[in-house]
């Protein structure tokens, strides 16, 4: 067993509420091949992690830069990707692999800086997703500080307001798909303003706006998560928006989970975050949240099955209709899951 | 992270190098599926393939052909198929990410189609074609029938004659319209329905898989130059037709009747090709270099031997001929048939 592996095993639980029916609406699968290291996250390593206890459904995938072409025009290249997991969703599909229907909704990705002509870029991706393409993200993650990882995408500050990127941004809405926000959380305000330019398209939060809680907000948790909570408050207003409820496990939070010698019991990760789920929920509603897990990036803290837990402690008590909602419904609903 | 073939250790007492190892070759024909129960590679995906692309054969793309994998568990039965081309179009995007080398495998997709829908099945080569990216390139059709019970029929239950039937002809048409090739796959006596089938269509590319299927187990096994004979008339008749095009490989079945899995060490690519040389050479010398392509039939012929061993024989086989012939044997048909 790999060490990682070997460190989340301390930590067992027993599954709560197994029966309830999840949708995961945030996933990756990837294969990483680099000298220093390999990393292979594809669907027998999924399978494991949503075969562990809970009762997950279905599952949605998003864009995590895996096997882009390696040939062709550029801003073609990520259309790779949704190949690549549209095969692997073809698979699940069969019905061989078990009940869960792995990347029934896949969000991949697509260069909207490159203004109205990425719209041929969108139309390869739905006519490879096999019904299944439901969207686009595109890191906007940015921050000035050295010790704080960018987006992939290298994004500028502003790019969310820059007339070019909100070109190729219009043509999401005209084919129905939606855009998947993963930002910081001093950026919050952009989506807020991109959302309001645009209120018929959907906009899905990710990881609660990316609160960050390293480098030089490490020591300064209160004052982010005063900012992080008048910016909240401001994005929930616009109703084309929904939050995902998870992703805070990461690295970039700071809650340094991964340097303790055991993993966090799902009690301790739901008291240590259950702050920033109930304002999320406070103010966008039972509505417009959904769980998700972000794995398998959140596997750095812990076990899919102790992150569930995590969250079944914090709705222990919600009605089984608002259960229902945040764990199966609005992700049916925003992804368009029959 | 592969799976080992269930006749691994056998297949191992047989090492060879490869002949000719830098001559490009694309494989125009193999398989990729998972719970093939009963083939000795239950398991044959990315990894699997790989091993043997990269045994020391330089094989720089490959062409899939159905195989009943990955079909849809829900929807319309016809479109259940497409299930098929969007797993391997997956795989085919992870190979052309180059993560995983050279070898582009799946740069064609060849899935399969019910051609009785007639015209309707129109709708499902357009969903095909939308979700190959640019690969898929025809269906096949399993159309192998024989009346003797020691014969195995294709798993698709075909009629006798399903190539001539009405319904056939009407969806056959369809493929020319998306200039679609079909691949056939059918046993010796049969040949006849493919050659009437090209003449009836002259704009269908038919490309004749795995020799036309020589029988050679049941009632067939005592009469192997009977057989021999009537497949030499068939072919020659059908070689006539220059719409059709013929795959060499797929001779190392359980149904043509070598029996080479049942003896204690596999063949060497000498005693391969020397059994086998008279169905290259006829063919070869009906069809011309220009409409041959050599193929794997892997993992359906690793029963027999190992992918080195299988184009080594090809390459005993043309150790003779001139550059320009073996390019277009090993590559250049293929690449035009295909479209790659």
């Amino acid at each position: 067993m790999p060490e990682h592996d070997k460190w989340l095993a301390q930590v067992q639980e027993e599954t709560l509420e197994p029966d309830l029916p999840i949708i995961d609406p945030h996933h990756h699968l990837w294969h990483f091949i680099r000298p220093e290291s390999e990393h292979r996250y594809l669907l027998e390593d999924l399978l494991k992690d949503t075969g562990s206890g809970h009762n997950i459904v279905k599952t949605v995938f998003v864009e995590c830069s895996a096997m882009w072409r390696a040939d062709g025009p550029e801003e073609m290249k990520v259309v790779g990707e949704t190949e690549f997991v549209n095969g692997i969703a073809a698979m699940s599909a069969s019905g061989t692999y078990g009940d869960t229907r792995v990347a029934a909704g896949i969000v991949g990705t697509a260069n909207l800086n490159v203004g109205a002509r990425i719209g041929e870029v969108l139309d390869e991706h739905l006519k490879v997703g096999g019904d299944r393409f439901r969207g686009i993200r595109y890191l906007a993650t940015h921050d000035p500080h050295p010790d704080i990882r960018n987006g992939y995408t290298e994004p500028a500050a502003d790019m969310l307001s820059s007339a070019a990127f909100r070109e190729g941004y219009a043509e999401l809405g005209k084919r129905n798909l939606s855009f998947e926000g993963w930002c910081f959380h001093h950026q919050i305000p952009q989506l807020t303003d991109l959302a309001r330019a645009f209120p018929d398209t959907i906009m899905i939060l990710d990881h609660f706006g990316g609160p960050i809680g390293i480098g030089p907000y490490a020591d300064k948790r209160e004052e982010v998560f005063e900012e992080w909570k008048k910016n909240i408050a401001e994005l929930a207003t616009c109703e084309n928006v929904v939050a995902k409820l998870g992703g805070l496990n990461m690295t970039v939070n700071g809650f340094n989970w991964h340097k303790n010698p055991k993993p966090p019991t799902s009690e301790e990760l739901c008291e240590a975050t259950r702050r920033y789920f109930e304002y999320t929920l406070e103010h966008f509603g039972v509505d417009r949240c959904l769980f998700e897990s972000n794995f398998p990036v959140d596997s750095i803290s812990c076990s899919y099955n102790v992150l569930w837990n995590s969250f079944k402690r914090l709705t222990a008590n919600y009605s089984a209709d608002d259960k229902a909602k945040l764990y199966h419904d609005n992700s049916a609903r925003v992804y368009r899951l029959s | 992270m592969t799976d080992k073939a269930t006749n691994q250790d056998w297949l191992d007492q047989v090492s060879e190098d490869a002949l000719e190892p830098d001559l490009p070759i694309i494989d125009p024909h193999h398989h990729l599926w998972d719970f093939k129960v009963g083939r000795v590679n239950p398991r044959y995906f990315l990894d699997e393939m790989l091993e043997d692309t990269n045994a020391g054969h330089n094989i720089v793309s490959t062409v899939f052909i159905e195989c009943h994998a990955m079909f849809r568990e829900d929807g319309p039965e016809e479109l259940k198929p497409l299930g098929e081309t969007e797993f391997v179009n997956g795989i085919a995007a992870m190979s052309a990410s180059g993560l995983y080398g050279k070898t582009r495998v799946a740069a064609g997709i060849v899935g399969t189609a019910d051609l009785e829908l007639g015209e309707a099945v129109r709708d499902v080569l357009d969903q095909h074609i939308a979700l190959g990216g640019g690969r898929f390139k025809g269906i096949r059709v399993g159309a192998t029938w024989d009346p003797h019970p020691e014969v195995g029929n294709h798993r698709t239950e075909p009629v006798q004659h399903m190539l001539l039937g009405d319904k056939f002809e009407e969806g056959f048409a369809e493929l020319a319209k998306l200039d679609l090739s079909m691949e056939a796959w059918c046993y010796h006596p049969q040949i006849p329905d493919v050659t009437e089938l090209a003449r009836k269509s002259p704009n269908n590319r038919i490309v004749l898989d795995h020799f036309g299927g020589p029988i050679g187990v049941g009632p067939y096994a005592s009469r192997k130059d009977e057989v021999f004979e009537e497949w030499k008339k068939n072919i020659a008749e059908l070689a006539q037709c220059e719409n059709v095009v013929a795959k060499l490989g797929g001779l190392n079945m359980e149904v043509n009747g070598f029996d080479w899995h049942k003896k204690p060490k596999p063949p060497t690519s000498e005693e391969l090709c020397e059994a086998t040389r008279k169905y290259f050479e006829y063919t070869i010398e009906q069809f011309g270099a220009d409409r041959c392509l050599f193929e794997s039939n892997f993992p359906v012929d690793k029963v027999s031997c190992s992918y080195m061993v299988c184009w080594n024989s090809f390459k005993r086989l043309t150790a003779n001929y001139s550059a320009d012939e073996k390019a277009k044997l090993y590559h250049d048909t293929a690449k035009r048939v295909y479209k790659l």
